[in-house]
C-alpha cells in the first residue's frame, strides 16, 4: 500500500523542480552561503580549529592544503562524518548543504594568507628540549615518545603554536582527547589518576591508559603497567585538569618557551 | 510429551485450539518463567526473570555455556523469544535465525529481500526481535514488511507491505502478538513521514486497522498542527508497546515530530507526538493519550517501554502505567483513563522548571536550537532511549539505564524532500569524560532514586532483574554485569569485547536457568558453572 504523494513533492513536480539534485560543487556557493558556513562553523567548528582556522587543539585549517581533504568533495565528508581515529568528530546531521557551506568556508580560510608568526628558534628550542627542559626524558631524544610520554613528531601539523606554548605553560589544560583510538572518543588521554589497594596502602599514582565502567589500566611514571579491577580498589581519583608533565611557566623564559615551541613545531610531519 | 510429538499432533488439528503458542499462553506468560514469550517478557512489559537459580550468592559462577555469532559483523539489538527448547533471533538487517536453545546450533534461518540502497534513515541496521502466537513467528523488516513464518520450518505463510521504504518507513521492532492479531509500528520520523500503529490479522495478514499518530484536518487533535505540516509530521512508532487483556488496551508509544530540531513550520504541540496513546485493540480507537513532550524540537521522542504495575496510589487501588522518558522525567499515569498521578525529574535536565499538576512541563526560556548552538541536558539521545527498564515486582524498583550527556543543539534549514533526510538541525553531544551513564533504581511508584551504579560512558544497553536479586545489563565498554537488585553492588562482570546493545532476558531447560545478553555481533548465553 503505497501513500499518496505528499503535496511537497507534487508541488515540486509541478515547478519542475529536480527532487534529486546534484550536490553543488564549493566553487559555486554564494557568499550569502559562505557567511551562514561562518555562523556553523563558530559554533561548531572553532573550539578546535580556532576563529581564524589558525588551530588549537585541533589542527590549522587557514591553510590551501589539508591533509585529510586534498579535494572539496572529501573535505565535505569530513564535515559530515568526522575523521575516524581522531578527535575530529561526525557533523552531527548537517544537511547536505550545511556541510558544503561549512566547508566552502573552510575553503576560504585557506585563501587567507595567515602565516604562524614563530618568534622562537628551532635550534635553541632542541638544545632546551634535550637539556634544560628535560623533555626526552619522558618524549625520547627525537620526540618519539617512550613508554611515558607521548610521540610529538607529528604536534606542529596536529596543534597550533599558541596550543603547544599553553601546554608547557598548563599541562593539565591541555590534555588530547580522542588522539590515539586507545580510549573512546572524547575522553582526556594522559590523564593523571591515584589508585589505592587497600586502605593503609601506598598510593599509586600514574595515568590512565584505558578504562572501562569496572575496570582500569594505569601506567606508573616507571612506564609500568598496572591492571585494576574497579572492585579492588577502596580509591580512584582522576585528576580532571591536571598531568603528571611539569608546567615550564617558572623554569623557562617567555623567549625560551618560544624557542622549544619553535622546535616543536619544525618537528616532521608525520599525518600522511 | 515431547516437542517432536507434539508437532506432529498438531499438523492434523484444524484451527488454534491446541496451537503450540495460543494467546492464552502469552496471557498467562508469568506461568512459565522458563520460557521468554514477548519482547519485554509479558504483556506488561516487566523485562523480568522469575527464575532464581542464579543467585546473588552463586552469580560469581556464572560462565559462557554457549554463543552465536551473527552475520556481517552486525549490531545486534533482538531480544530472543525462548519457548519449548527454541530460541528465535533476528539477525540484521531482518533475518530470522531459530537456534536449539541448549547448544545454538541453527534449526532454520530465513532472510528477506532487503534491497542494498534500504533506507534507515536516522539509525543503524538492526532489528529488536520477533514476535510468537499460535504457530507462526511475526518479524517486521527494514523495507517495512510484515512477514509471517511458519515456527518449524521457517516457511514463509503471508507477506505484508506495512509502509514505502522510498518514503523512509522502516521496521525495526519486534511486533506484539495479541489475540488474533499482530501490532505493528514504524520508524521514519528523520525523514518525514506520518507515523501510525497497525493491525494485522495474525492468519491472514489483512490490515485490521490503522491509527495514524498524527491527526488529519478534522480530527481531533489536528488543530495542534499548522497548514500541511501533519503530512510530514513523523510520530513513528518504532518500539514495541505493552497490552492489558483484563482493560483490552493497547499502550503504544509515539515518537518525535518532523523536523526534528526546527520546529517554525509546525507551530502547535503537534499531536500525538513524543505522547502515550491507548488503543483499542479491536478497532484502533484512541482511548486516552498523555503527551510527554508538547511541540518537541530536541527529538525526545517518547519511545521507551511502558510497564504496567496495579499499586495504591494515596490510599486508592488503582492500575499504573509508568515510564522514564527520553525528556529525563519519570511519568505514573492511570492506565484506565490517562490521568496524571506522579512525575518527576530522574536525570539531568536544563530545559524544565518541573511538571504542572497535569503533568506538562514548565520549559525554560531559550531552551531551543539555535544556528549558534544552544547547550542542554539531556542529550539528543535523551536520558533513556529505547533500551528496556526493568520492574522487579520483588523488589518494587523500576530500573533504568540512564544516559547522563548534555548537547548543544543546532537548528537548521530544512525544506522536505520525499526519502530525504527530514531534520532541520543537529547537536554535537558531550562526550568522553564530560557524559557518563548509570543503572538507576527508582521506587516504581515515585521515581526517587534508591541507587546508582555509574557506568564510565552513557550506555545503549537496558536491563533485567530477576528473581534471583541480580538486575543484568551491558556497558558501552563491552562489560556485561550482574548488580544487587537491592543494593546495586556489582557482583559480576565479563568483559565481551565490544560495546553491547541490546536488552538482556533468561530462560531455563531442565532446571537450569541461563542469561542471555550480546555484545557486538555475539549472542552470549551464560549459566552457572558447577560447583
Amino acid at each position: 500500500m503505497r501513500p499518496n504523494l505528499p503535496l511537497p513533492v507534487l508541488t515540486l513536480l509541478l515547478l519542475g523542480v529536480p527532487v534529486d539534485a546534484h550536490p553543488q560543487e564549493l566553487s559555486t556557493l554564494s557568499a550569502a552561503d559562505i557567511a551562514h558556513g561562518e555562523r556553523m562553523y563558530r559554533a561548531r567548528c572553532a573550539r578546535c580549529h580556532g576563529l581564524q582556522g589558525l588551530g588549537g587543539e585541533g589542527p590549522a585549517l587557514a591553510r590551501p592544503y589539508l591533509s585529510y581533504a586534498r579535494d572539496d568533495e572529501t573535505l565535505v565528508s569530513v564535515v559530515q562524518d568526522g575523521i575516524p581515529g581522531t578527535g575530529m568528530p561526525p557533523g552531527g546531521w548537517l544537511s547536505d548543504l550545511e556541510a558544503r557551506q561549512i566547508a566552502a568556508y573552510v575553503r576560504s580560510l585557506g585563501r587567507l594568507t595567515i602565516a604562524q608568526v614563530l618568534e622562537g628558534d628551532p635550534a635553541r628550542g632542541e638544545s632546551l628540549y634535550k637539556g634544560k627542559g628535560a623533555c626526552a626524558t619522558c618524549h625520547g631524544a627525537n620526540a618519539t615518545g617512550d613508554r611515558f610520554g607521548p610521540d610529538l613528531t607529528s604536534v606542529g601539523a596536529r596543534r597550533s603554536a599558541e596550543f603547544i606554548r599553553q601546554s608547557l605553560v598548563d599541562p593539565g589544560s591541555a590534555l588530547p582527547q580522542g588522539l590515539t583510538g586507545v580510549l573512546a572518543f572524547g575522553f582526556r588521554e594522559y590523564l593523571p589518576v591515584t589508585a589505592v589497594e587497600q586502605p593503609g596502602r601506598s598510593e599509586l599514582q600514574g595515568h590512565r591508559v584505558n578504562e572501562t565502567s569496572f575496570a582500569i589500566l594505569v601506567r606508573d611514571r616507571a612506564g609500568k603497567l598496572h591492571s585494576f579491577h574497579k572492585t579492588e580498589l577502596v580509591e580512584l581519583t582522576k585528576q580532571f585538569g591536571q598531568s603528571l608533565m611539569p608546567s615550564y611557566r617558572e623554569l623557562l623564559s617567555d623567549a625560551e618557551l618560544d624557542d622549544l615551541v619553535a622546535y616543536l613545531i619544525s618537528l616532521p610531519e608525520m599525518i600522511p | 510429551m515431547t516437542r517432536v510429538m507434539t508437532v506432529v499432533l498438531l499438523t492434523f488439528l484444524p484451527g488454534n485450539a491446541l496451537a503450540q503458542v495460543p494467546y492464552d499462553r502469552l496471557v498467562n506468560a508469568d506461568s512459565e518463567p522458563h520460557h521468554w514469550l514477548t519482547y519485554s517478557g509479558n504483556y506488561a512489559s516487566y523485562r523480568f526473570s522469575q527464575l532464581a537459580e542464579i543467585n546473588t550468592t552463586n552469580v560469581h559462577r556464572l560462565r559462557v555455556e554457549w554463543a552465536y555469532q551473527v552475520s556481517g559483523g552486525s549490531l545486534i539489538e533482538t531480544t530472543p523469544i525462548v519457548v519449548d527448547g527454541v530460541m528465535y533471533i533476528t539477525e540484521p538487517p531482518s533475518t530470522v535465525t531459530a537456534l536449539d536453545a541448549r547448544t545454538g546450533q541453527r534449526i532454520w534461518r530465513w532472510s528477506p529481500d532487503v534491497p542494498r540502497d534500504v533506507k534507515h534513515i536516522g539509525f543503524p541496521i538492526v532489528n529488536r526481535g520477533v514476535a510468537i502466537l499460535d504457530e507462526t513467528i511475526f518479524v517486521g523488516t527494514l523495507h517495512a514488511h510484515l512477514v509471517a513464518l511458519d515456527m518449524h520450518t521457517g516457511a514463509v505463510k503471508w507477506d505484508v507491505t506495512v509502509g514505502d521504504n522510498d518514503l523512509g518507513y522502516a521496521l525495526t521492532l519486534a511486533p506484539l502478538a495479541i489475540d488474533g492479531k499482530v501490532i505493528v509500528g514504524v520508524s521514519g520520523a528523520e525523514v518525514g513521514i506520518r507515523g501510525f500503529v497497525d493491525a494485522y490479522d495474525a492468519e491472514t495478514g489483512a490490515l485490521a486497522w490503522r491509527r495514524y499518530t498524527v491527526p488529519s484536518p478534522g480530527e481531533p487533535g489536528s488543530e495542534t498542527w499548522d497548514n500541511e505540516s501533519w503530512k510530514t509530521g513523523g510520530g513513528s512508532t518504532w518500539l514495541t508497546g505493552s497490552f492489558d487483556p483484563e482493560l483490552n488496551l493497547l499502550y503504544w508509544m509515539i515518537g518525535n515530530p518532523s523536523p526534528d530540531w526546527n520546529g517554525d513550520m509546525r507551530p502547535g504541540d503537534n499531536l500525538y507526538t513524543c505522547s502515550i496513546l491507548a488503543l483499542n485493540p479491536d478497532n484502533g480507537e484512541i482511548v486516552w493519550y498523555f503527551q510527554f513532550t508538547p511541540h518537541d524540537t530536541h527529538d525526545w521522542d517518547a519511545n521507551q517501554i511502558p510497564i504496567l504495575l496495579d499499586a495504591e496510589i494515596d490510599g486508592r487501588a488503582r492500575k499504573l502505567v509508568v515510564t522514564a522518558n527520553r525528556n529525563a522525567f519519570y511519568y505514573v499515569l492511570d492506565r484506565e483513563t490517562g490521568e496524571f498521578l506522579r512525575g518527576r525529574e530522574y536525570s539531568k535536565q536544563t530545559w524544565s522548571d518541573g511538571l504542572d499538576a497535569n503533568g506538562k512541563p514548565l520549559v525554560r526560556p531559550n531552551t531551543e536550537p539555535t544556528v549558534d548552538g544552544t547547550l542542554l541536558w539531556p542529550s539528543l539521545q535523551g536520558a533513556t532511549n529505547w533500551f528496556s527498564p526493568s520492574y522487579s515486582p520483588e523488589t518494587g524498583l523500576f530500573y533504568v539505564v540512564v544516559r547522563q550527556m548534555g548537547s548543544v543543539y543546532f537548528k537548521g534549514e530544512v525544506e522536505y524532500e520525499p526519502g530525504e533526510p527530514f531534520l532541520g538541525g543537529g547537536e554535537q553531544a558531550l562526550s568522553g569524560d564530560d557524559a557518563s551513564g548509570a543503572v538507576r533504581a527508582l521506587n516504581a511508584l515515585t521515581g526517587e532514586r534508591v541507587w546508582d551504579f555509574e557506568l564510565l560512558s552513557p550506555p545503549w544497553a537496558g536491563v533485567m532483574a530477576t528473581g534471583g536479586g541480580l538486575v543484568f545489563g551491558g556497558s558501552n565498554e563491552g562489560n556485561l554485569y550482574a548488580l544487587d537488585a537491592t543494593s546495586g553492588e556489582p557482583l559480576w562482570d565479563f568483559s565481551a569485547g565490544a560495546a553491547v546493545r541490546s536488552n538482556p532476558m533468561s530462560f531455563g531447560i531442565e532446571g537450569r536457568q541461563y542469561v542471555v545478553m550480546s555484545a557486538g555481533s555475539v549472542v552470549y548465553v551464560f549459566g552457572l558453572a558447577p560447583e
